[in-house]
């Protein structure tokens, strides 16, 4: 049993007396008024838990005193009970209609008032109980805006270091971005050209926006080195996949963009139909032919791009769902079919994005939008309107090494159990202008590699090469081979050197095999014969030259990279 | 039916609740009772007809409260009576009031320790 502070205003004094025992004898404290405006006065200085107040009394009555202290009390629930000998609904009704929490008639019965209070008390605590979660949440509330509003702003800041203010773009970002996942880069490359990203991750809210902040410094980090867009969207995917929970990716669309060559190469993945859209009004619907980024192992990661020549005046369209899941008041998508009509009947192409934009919301109109509008349009410029643009960039632009050799020689127990290939990459991407080249350079690198590693160091015949047998006998010998190997060496030589247009990769692979005779200079020609040897075959394909030195242990070729401005 | 002056179960009640301080009670009731006649007779004296109810109002309510059925219905009648107040009537009213209330006055000052 709880006790509590009890207020009795009665103006009789036989029936205060009477109450206050009652309420003594049940363990409560009491504190005893006899007219409305005392109990007003009591109620303030003694703060109790309950009031019971007769309904008529002199000065004051019952009513005007409940509506003063249900007024002292404020936002707390304290229970008025009010006591009357009224016996008629009418009468009774209005005990509660003024305020009062329930009533109490003349007679007093102990028990039924016993159980009135209880009840009431129960049901103060449930208020008060009610008010605190009621703070704690409005101050969760605070605390959580305040961090989205520091997230937004980290956001801000690593979202929109880029050049999408560029005068050849156009572009449709919600302010609330953040929050909805969607995320749009731009930045010139150091070789002249843009890279442009328009990422829409599943989900909203901060979870969703979580994920563009690797994305973008991936984009940006490596858009300034100078490497190409298939292997930022590599890394970006092995991030993503990495990173993200199971279920959570981005749909996106990459682009790279040159004025030099006036060509784009387009990555689609998951998102809708973009358009290239060419001055002469024909329109060029490209498809996402990839899923999107964060969902595939990196080996299974496919880079392959559209490629299109495009003209000064030929604008390309990137966009999110949005557009075409925004719906009416009547529950209807704005749909692709809009899209296309919208393009169809407009001549002039400079007035096409602001068209989309205000048919959209022409159509969204009053009903909450599901998803905002991001969308970007570039426009295809001859290459000395945006050289100013870009000479900013080309002088931030991180450098690296220029003229270098060096020399790296791997032992029998490397050459075992360790692949040196990624390593001597990584050595030659130092230098910026070979970045966009990486792909090639692996490929050159593994070529002169298994060349002498296989023939030259565990003298392996290609003659096993000629069927599917032949190749699989072929490659258990090779491992075989490697795991028992004891002696030898596979030296690489590498001597880089700039030039008027760019620079050139003097590349020489050396063995410790006893080589073979080449013949008379040893240069190999890209283009004849049988299936061995073609790895070699394909180096000279890729570079300046490529041949055969000294007793045929050693291999040679000359990479030779322009810079494109 | 016929009321009681003083209802007995009512009164067994009282005495349970109040214990020790059931005379306090009683003495509180009769000090209490004869000032309210008394404003009864005023409020008639005056005619003030909504002193006459608050007060009958009141005495009714304490009249009650004690088991004096009786004199708390006459009390009732009296406050009821204020609508269409005839203040001849009244007066005889508050006369046979005061009669009952001699009654009760007997049974209270029996029951008092003394």
């Amino acid at each position: 049993m709880s006790q509590y502070k009890v207020l009795v205003a009665d103006d009789n004094a036989s029936d205060r007396l009477i109450l206050s025992t009652i309420l003594r004898k049940q363990g409560h404290l009491v504190v005893q008024a006899a007219n409305g405006q005392e109990a007003v006065d009591l109620f303030d200085a003694e703060k109790p838990h309950l009031v019971l107040l007769d309904a008529l009394m002199p000065v004051m009555d019952g009513f005007e005193a409940a509506r003063l202290i249900k007024r002292l009390a404020g936002e707390d629930l304290i229970p008025i009970i009010f006591l009357t000998s009224l016996k008629d609904a009418a009468s009774l009704a209005k005990c509660l209609d003024a305020g009062g929490d329930d009533f109490l008639s003349k007679p007093y019965n102990r028990v039924i008032l016993e159980a009135k209070i209880n009840a009431t008390q129960r049901m103060r605590q449930m208020h008060e109980t009610l008010q605190k979660q009621r703070d704690q949440i409005a101050e969760n509330n605070t605390y959580m805006l305040q961090e989205q509003r520091v997230a937004k702003a980290v956001f801000d800041n690593v979202a929109h270091s880029g050049c999408l203010d560029s005068p050849i773009i156009k572009h449709l970002l919600s302010p609330l971005a953040v929050f909805n996942g969607d995320v749009l880069l731009a930045a010139h490359k150091p070789s002249g050209g843009m890279h442009i990203l328009l990422g829409d991750f599943t989900g909203h809210g901060l979870p969703a926006a979580i994920g563009a902040m690797p994305l973008a410094e991936i984009f940006y980090g490596m858009t300034v080195k100078g490497f190409g867009m298939t292997d930022i969207l590599r890394e970006i995917n092995m991030k993503l996949k990495s990173i993200l929970p199971v279920g959570v990716f981005c749909c996106a669309g990459m682009v790279d963009i040159s004025f030099w060559k006036r060509t784009i190469s387009v990555w689609l993945g998951g998102l809708p139909n973009c358009y290239l859209l060419r001055q002469n009004g024909e329109r060029i619907e490209l498809a996402s032919n990839h899923l999107p980024v964060g969902v595939v192992d990196h080996r299974a990661f496919d880079d392959n791009c559209y490629q299109y020549n495009m003209e000064p005046g030929d604008r390309f369209y990137l966009w999110s769902d949005g557009i075409h899941e925004a719906r009416n008041d009547l529950d209807e998508m704005y749909g692709e079919e809009r899209l296309e009509a919208l393009f169809d009947h407009t001549e002039d192409h400079d007035l096409l994005f602001d068209r989309i934009n205000d048919d959209v919301n022409e159509h969204i109109k009053n009903s909450a939008p599901d998803d905002d509008i991001t969308m970007l349009e570039v426009l295809m410029v001859d290459e000395s309107e945006i050289r100013e643009e870009q000479m900013v960039v080309k002088m931030g632009a991180v450098s690296g090494p220029t003229d270098w050799s060096m020399s790296y020689k791997l032992g029998p127990t490397t050459l075992r159990d360790f692949n040196p290939l990624p390593l001597l990459l990584h050595q030659l991407l130092e230098v910026p202008g070979l970045r966009p080249h990486s792909g090639t350079l692996y490929t050159l690198l593994a070529e002169m590699f298994s060349n002498a590693l296989e023939h030259g160091v565990m003298r392996l015949s290609s003659d096993l090469k000629v069927d599917p047998m032949g190749f699989a006998k072929y490659y258990q010998m090779r491992q075989e081979g490697l795991d028992n190997l004891t002696a030898g060496f596979v030296e690489f030589c590498f001597e880089h050197t700039p030039t008027a247009e760019g620079g050139s990769l003097l590349m020489r692979v050396i063995d410790s095999g006893s080589g073979f005779d080449y013949g008379d200079d040893g240069v190999v020609k890209a283009g004849d014969g049988n299936f061995h040897g073609r790895g070699l075959r394909l180096v000279a394909s890729l570079c300046k030259y490529a041949r055969h030195r000294g007793a045929g242990n050693q291999f040679e070729a000359l990479f030779e990279w322009q810079r494109e401005i | 039916m016929e009321l009681a002056v003083i209802d007995e179960q009512m009164w067994a009640e009282l005495k349970d609740i109040m214990e020790e301080d059931f005379g306090l009670l009683l003495e509180t009731f009769l000090s209490d009772a004869e000032e309210r006649l008394g404003c009864l007779g005023e409020a008639i004296d005056v005619m003030d007809a909504a002193a006459l109810r608050e007060s009958a109002h009141s005495f009714k309510g304490s009249c009650g409260n004690i088991g004096a059925m009786r004199l708390s219905s006459m009390a009732s009648s009296l406050e009821q009576q204020v609508a269409s107040i005839d203040w001849a009537v009244a007066k005889t009213s508050l006369v046979e009031m005061q009669r009952e209330y001699l009654q009760v006055q007997q049974f209270i000052q029996q029951e008092l320790p003394s």
